[in-house]
């Protein structure tokens, strides 16, 4: 079955290369951008409400970003209900060093992962195989 | 003994034997009680109830008063002192404690259980006590008190046998308290049967009788106990009470067959009933009293016997009598020397030991049977004859009198006054021994003796009776002797010596009489009739003497001798002879007319007349008086009588019977004359002599010195009998005249003629002294006295009171002489009457100065009379001021010091005089220390409140004993605040008094658990600037006083704030930094990552060239994303770099209008308005470039995030708020979440919005440069309403006053 990659970042460029490295890793992939997280947000809850699918989903949530951090989507998505959620691994991708924002990773159960930036092609495989 | 009290010793030395095992006293206790129960629940003990209400009981038996936890305090230490040191019973109930003295009388409203401690001894020592419980206290009666004595005392013998028997020893035996005084248990105990026979007595008993149980046991007690004793009703009563079982307390009085003591004891008799109430026993307590009489009664007791120890005891020690004191016991309590002398003994000896040690063995009876009948009746005086034995064992015989005294009709002492008689006796003995030698003398004046019994039956005739009278012993003896030898008047002697009773050895009585011989010749003898004892019987020894030779001489004699009076008839009396037996008239003389009045032939005629003629009143007298002219043979008489012509005369009578040969009365002759004027005179004489006898004290001694006559005051005075002074030497009676020289001067005198006048001592018959005011006065006859008469006045009180006055002036002298201080007396003038010698020291000077003033003292001693002027103003001073002056003086000395002399000035009037007394005191040393004292305390005072920390003395209730300058700085509240506490303090200030609970709690913290309080004070002053004070409590002398201190660390607390608050911002700062390098890292990342991404797909895949320019794009776009960073980067850092920048003043308005340049064209397009005001403060001095780059930056975010639909109002304000400039930027723009975001509004690259474009850097660098100039910036912002920025300054960091009005 062929794995979802949603990328959540509000940088621009950073999509672009996500996209074009995902597509180059695994083929199979389909891969969508969020460049403002409460759009992301608003698609979950609707994707949620609608179409219950059991394809392999995995979100790879960029930390800084204005008005609604990576941490603050958290929250959000938390809300949404378990059998849906239960299909989606989230990866905190991030420029960050901060030391914090790694432990606050960790700590989060479903938060499957924390990479830093650049994306790696052998990361990308690992995780989306 | 009984078996069951056997038994119970038994019992009770089983118990005692365990009280070695201290260990186990608990369960001894126990054993104890339960045996105690079974004893009084057995048949024996019973109840120890009087009757119907039996009272029961519960025993305690304490070893240690530690033990005893159900009592208070007050009678624990009763319990300590009576019960345990002096052997008290004690009674504790709910209504106190009290010691129980054998009389309760419980109230019927007492509560219901008491207690009661009575001690335990052994051997003098106790070892603890018995306690019962009794559960209805009005019920208890002495019988439970004899029963728990009784049961002590056992318990105290058991552990006496036990200790003897060496089973206790010191260190495994209980506790011992030891007894004060008494080694003795007081009480003494004896258990009888119910007949009275003694089973048991207790070793007290055994001590004070000196029986021991052994020699008693079985006896009946009345015996025993009351053998001393004479019966006396209370006595009695006690015996009757022992037979009748009936309960009862008396008191005898005993003498102590050990120590010969006299005292009195308190018998206790307690029956001992059964269940049934039948009496099973009796126990007997009793106890010497005297030592508990009442106080009142003992310092009667005291000053009597002062009194008479002052009044007698100089005449103690002089006289040559003995005087020896003791008391009822027989305890010598004073001697005189004469005594101590005599007996060879100190009287440091004597003091304390009994009379009876003194006394010889052989009167020892004597005096004992003598001494027991002091006690029973009063008996003021006694006399008194027994022998003392002295040091050296040698017998001193004494006679003389006793005196017993007595307080409230008890006798407390008993004065002997003895005089030694061993000598007087040695010559009776030697009287006797010579009375052979009398005998003899006898022999030769005396022709007969004949020795009869009372009656007259002649018992012994010897052999010149036989010669006198012809008859031999044989013939005589058993006959009346008067009849034996014819001479009926015999008997009349006989009869006289009867009547008169008169049994003294040594008195006579003598008679001549006509007596017959044998062959029946009458012979003249003269009898001398001797009453005597011979041989153990009342006798009489008849001397005869033959002397009808004299009677015929003497027949002759009146024979001639009536011739005589024949011829007096011309005498003025009248002279008269009757004969007899026929009382015929034989003659009288003439004279007789002249005295009567009536012709002699009246006489004659009337043989009656003269008895007619007798003054009626003295009738009687004279007709009794002649009766006796048979027996006497003479008479003499004086009576009045009535003359012829009615007239009353005095006269005298003298008539004797004239006797013929056979010795018959033939005639009675008479001779009478007139003494009415004698009479007169004499009746003078006895009124004068009445009034003087009365008024005055006199005698009269004939030219010798020898007594004539005294009166009754004069044997008063001299506490002799009349007869015992007349005849005797005036030398004699005043043989104790203290000074011989001056008795011979007075009799050398009033024997010259002249009237002597003087004070005489002497010593009464009883040794008593006495003073006599006395003037001899001597009666001449011929240039030579004939008679003395001495009147005297008893001025032994006068003497007394002069001596007593002399006395105490010389003790006030002394006094005076001794005072440790200058006294001085001067008249109102001020002139010297006395000096004591403190003052001045010369007694010369002294004597010179009475009568002269200071002044003259000043001249005399040549220096400057200030000293005298400053005297007499102080006088004056004095006598303005009334009664009493005083002054402090002070000179130097000659070291130069200053001498300090309090002088006090009394005005003081005496007898009419008024005097100055003057009192000086050195009080240098005095003044000196209160000086140094007040040196010392203004020193201590000055450290204290000098000190730069409060220190304050608070009392036990936290009240201000002290506070020092620095605690309170206001003198009038810091003396206010003494004896006040904080309360008071913060009612006085109207602050809140929490700092005062506080203090309160610190204070009670310290009082309780006797730590140091240590807390930290803040108080804020009216500019609401915080104090800091470290306060400190802690208490001393047993926390009655507490110290607080207060020390002021305002300083040190704000730099430790200060420093709090600098590593507060430290850390912040370094956060601030950390976060800092995290963001640059990321930001710096963000494009160095994408770059690297770039990079790898452009190198690695073979992408369209389409994408590869869209990738182109993106790496340009990350490098120049990389090249802003780094400029940011720079900027920041400039912004964070150490203000060195040259500070100028800015003006806000200018400033302001500076802004506003920069965005004059946006703000015309989109209708911006920006208000400002900067009235209030208009500038602040600092780096232009920051407070530029502020500006900037607010106003650039309010323009950039303001509401599209609505015209943007930016308001911007300076102005002054809780000391701090306050710069205001106010916008109606977009505002900000502050709920989401507040931690990150100042954060480097937060953004907010992100639909407008920002690189989250602006309110960064606000924040940084705002704080960079000592600034602080705060936000409030609502969404869709607008957001206001606060910009605070301190004026210390703008370095601009802030009154600056720039």
């Amino acid at each position: 079955m062929n794995v979802k990659v949603y990328i959540v970042d509000d940088d621009k460029l950073n999509n672009l290369l996500g996209v074009h490295l995902i597509r180059k890793t695994v083929e199979t992939a389909e891969v969508k951008c969020f460049e403002y997280p409460a759009e992301a947000l608003k698609y979950f809850y609707q994707m949620s409400q609608e179409d219950m699918t059991d394809q392999p989903n995995v979100i790879l949530l960029d930390i800084n970003m204005p008005e609604i951090s990576g941490w603050d989507f958290l929250v959000e998505f938390e809300q949404l209900p378990v059998e849906f959620k239960k299909h989606f691994d989230i990866y905190m991708v991030t420029s960050s060093i901060d030391p914090q924002d790694r432990r606050r990773a960790d700590a989060i159960d479903f938060i499957k992962g924390f990479i830093s930036k650049p994306l790696k092609a052998d990361i990308l495989k690992s995780i989306l195989q | 003994m009984t078996n069951d009290l056997l038994q119970l010793l038994t019992t009770v030395e089983d118990i005692v034997l365990k009280l070695r095992d201290v260990d186990r006293l608990d369960v001894l206790i126990k054993e104890l009680q339960q045996r105690f129960d079974q004893i009084i629940n057995s048949s024996h003990f019973g109840y120890m109830s009087n009757g119907p209400t039996p009272c029961k009981m519960k025993l305690y038996f304490e070893l240690a008063i530690t033990s005893i936890d159900n009592i208070d305090d007050a009678s624990r230490s009763l319990l300590r002192s009576q019960v345990f040191e002096n052997g008290d019973v004690l009674l504790v109930s709910d209504k106190g404690s009290d010691l129980f003295d054998g009389n309760l009388v419980p109230s019927s409203d007492a509560s219901n259980t008491a207690q009661l401690y009575v001690p335990v001894h052994a051997q003098g020592k106790l070892i603890g006590a018995f306690g019962i419980e009794c559960e209805e206290q009005k019920n208890i009666n002495s019988s439970h008190i004899a029963l728990l004595k009784l049961f002590s005392a056992i318990v105290g013998a058991c552990y006496l046998k036990l200790e003897l028997a060496g089973k206790i020893d010191q260190q495994t035996s209980v506790t011992i308290v030891p007894s004060k005084v008494e080694a003795l248990q007081k009480d003494q105990i004896i258990h009888t049967d119910r007949e009275g026979r003694i089973t048991w007595v207790n070793a007290s008993f055994e001590a004070y009788s000196g029986l021991s149980l052994r020699q008693i046991d079985g006896e009946y007690v009345d015996k025993i106990l009351f053998n001393q004793t004479t019966d006396t009703t209370e006595i009695q009563d006690l015996k009757d009470a022992i037979k009748q079982h009936k309960p009862l307390q008396g008191t005898i009085t005993n003498r102590n067959r050990v120590t010969a003591k006299l005292s009195n004891l308190s018998v206790q008799i307690n029956p001992v009933y059964n269940a049934l109430g039948e009496v099973v026993s009796l126990v007997i307590v009793q106890n010497e009293t005297s030592k508990r009489k009442p106080k009142a009664k003992s310092n009667e007791l005291l000053e009597e016997s002062s009194s008479k120890e002052i009044q007698y005891s100089e005449f103690l020690q002089t006289t040559n009598d003995f005087v020896v004191t003791y008391d009822s016991s027989g305890i010598i309590t004073c001697a005189n020397d004469a005594w101590l002398r005599k007996m060879k003994y100190r009287l440091k000896d004597v003091l304390g030991t009994n009379i009876f040690g003194y006394i010889h063995v052989e009167s020892q009876e004597h005096c004992l049977h003598f001494f027991n009948s002091l006690g029973k009746q009063e008996s003021p005086s006694l006399f008194v004859a027994y022998s003392l034995l002295d040091n050296d064992g040698k017998k001193v015989d004494v006679e003389g009198t006793v005196n017993c005294h007595y307080v409230n009709g008890q006798l407390v002492s008993i004065n002997s006054y003895l005089r030694d008689v061993t000598e007087l006796n040695a010559l009776n003995i030697k009287n006797q021994e010579g009375a052979q030698f009398i005998r003899s003398i006898l022999d030769a004046v005396v022709d007969a003796v004949v020795i009869t019994n009372t009656n007259g039956i002649i018992q012994q005739f010897d052999e010149k009776a036989t010669k006198l009278f012809g008859w031999n012993e044989a013939e005589a003896q058993g006959n009346q002797i008067a009849g034996f030898i014819g001479a009926p008047d015999l008997d009349n002697l006989f009869l006289k010596a009867h009547q008169q009773g008169d049994a003294r050895k040594g008195n006579y009585k003598s008679i001549d009489l006509i007596a017959y011989e044998k062959n029946g010749n009458a012979i003249n003898v003269s009898v001398t009739l001797v009453s005597a004892e011979i041989k153990d019987e009342p006798s009489f020894i008849c001397f005869f003497r033959d002397i009808s030779k004299r009677k015929s001489i003497e027949n002759d004699l009146i024979n001639s001798r009536l011739r005589i009076e024949r011829i007096m008839g011309s005498l003025s009396e009248s002279v008269w002879g009757v004969s007899l037996p026929g009382f015929q008239l034989e003659y009288i003389s003439e004279s007789v007319v002249e005295l009567y009045g009536y012709p002699i032939s009246d006489w004659y005629k009337n043989s009656n007349l003269w008895v007619d003629a007798i003054h009626p009143d003295d009738k009687e007298r004279v007709v009794a008086e002649y009766a006796m002219l048979y027996t006497n043979g003479e008479v003499y008489t004086e009576y009045r009588i009535f003359t012829a012509k009615k007239q009353v005369k005095w006269i005298y009578a003298r008539t004797k019977l004239v006797y013929d040969q056979q010795n018959k009365p033939i005639l009675m002759a008479g001779i009478s004359g007139d003494i009415t004027a004698k009479k007169a005179a004499d009746k003078m004489l006895s009124n004068y002599q009445k009034a003087i006898d009365s008024a005055t004290i006199f005698g009269i001694t004939d030219e010798k010195g020898n007594i004539i006559s005294v009166n009754d005051k004069y044997c008063e005075l001299t506490k002799h009998e009349c007869h015992e002074l007349v005849g005797a030497s005036i030398r004699t009676i005043n043989a104790n005249f203290a000074r011989d020289d001056d008795f011979n001067e007075m009799w050398g005198l009033v024997s010259s003629g002249k009237i002597w006048k003087g004070l005489i001592e002497n010593r009464a018959k009883d040794g008593a002294v006495y003073y006599a005011d006395t003037s001899i006065i001597p009666f001449m006859e011929q240039d030579s006295p004939a008679m003395y008469v001495f009147l005297c006045t008893d001025s032994t009180k006068i003497v007394a009171y002069k001596e007593m006055v002399e006395q105490q002036k010389l003790f006030y002298e002394t006094i005076l002489n001794n005072i440790p201080g200058n006294v001085s007396v001067f008249d109102y003038d001020g002139r010297y009457i006395y000096l004591n010698p403190n003052t001045v020291k010369d007694a010369a000077l002294r004597k010179w100065l009475v009568g002269k003033s200071n002044f003259d003292y000043c001249n005399y001693l040549g220096i400057s009379t200030d000293f005298a002027i400053r005297r007499e103003r102080e006088f004056n001073a004095l006598k303005q001021h009334g009664k009493y002056h005083s002054f402090i003086e002070i000179s130097k000395n000659e070291r130069e010091e200053d001498v300090y002399m309090k002088i006090d000035l009394i005005l003081y009037e005496n007898e009419g005089k008024q005097l100055i007394i003057s009192y000086a005191v050195d009080i240098t040393n005095i003044k000196n220390a209160e000086l140094e004292n007040v040196k010392l305390k203004s020193l201590h005072e000055n450290i204290l409140n000098n000190i730069p920390i409060d220190i304050a003395l608070f009392d036990h209730n936290h009240k201000y004993l002290f506070l020092n300058q620095h605690a309170i700085s206001n003198e009038e509240i810091r003396a206010w605040m003494i004896g006040k506490d904080d309360f008071d303090y913060a009612k006085l200030k109207g602050i809140s008094n929490e700092f005062a609970h506080k203090r309160r709690q610190e204070f009670q913290s310290v009082i309780t658990s006797d730590k140091v309080a240590y807390w930290l004070d803040v108080q804020e002053n009216k500019e609401g600037k915080k104090k800091y004070k470290e306060r400190r409590f802690h208490g001393f002398d047993n926390n009655k006083y507490v110290i607080g201190y207060g020390v002021d660390v305002t300083v040190e607390k704000e730099a430790s704030i200060e420093k709090e608050r600098v590593i507060e911002e430290l850390i912040r700062r370094n956060n601030d930094l950390e976060q800092f390098s995290y963001i640059i890292s990321h930001n710096l990342r963000l494009p160095v990552a994408n770059i690297m991404g770039i990079t790898d797909l452009l190198i690695s895949d073979n992408t369209d060239e389409e994408l590869r320019l869209e990738f182109l794009n993106g790496l340009q776009h990350s490098v120049k994303q990389l090249d802003g960073v780094i400029c940011d980067l720079n900027h920041i850092l400039g912004s964070r770099k150490e203000v060195n920048d040259r500070k100028e003043i800015v003006v806000f308005k200018a400033l302001m209008d500076k802004v506003i340049e920069n965005f004059s064209y946006f703000m015309e397009q989109e209708q911006i308005v920006i208000h400002y005001n900067f009235e209030e403060y208009k500038a602040i001095k600092t780096v232009p470039a920051f407070i530029y780059s502020v500006f900037i930056n607010l106003i650039t975010n309010s323009i950039k995030y303001r509401q599209l639909n609505v015209p943007l109002l930016i308001e911007v304000n300076s102005y002054i708020s809780d000391n701090k400039l306050v710069l205001s930027f106010k916008d109606n723009g977009m505002g900000i979440d502050l709920s989401k975001h507040k931690d990150h509004i100042f954060g480097l690259y937060k953004r907010f919005h992100s639909k407008i474009a920002g690189k989250g850097m602006g309110l960064y660098m606000v924040k940084s440069q705002v704080e960079s100039m000592g600034g602080s910036i705060s936000v409030v912002s609502e969404v869709n309403v607008g957001t206001e920025f606060l910009i605070e300054f301190g004026f210390d960091k703008i370095g601009l006053p802030q009154n600056s009005k720039l």
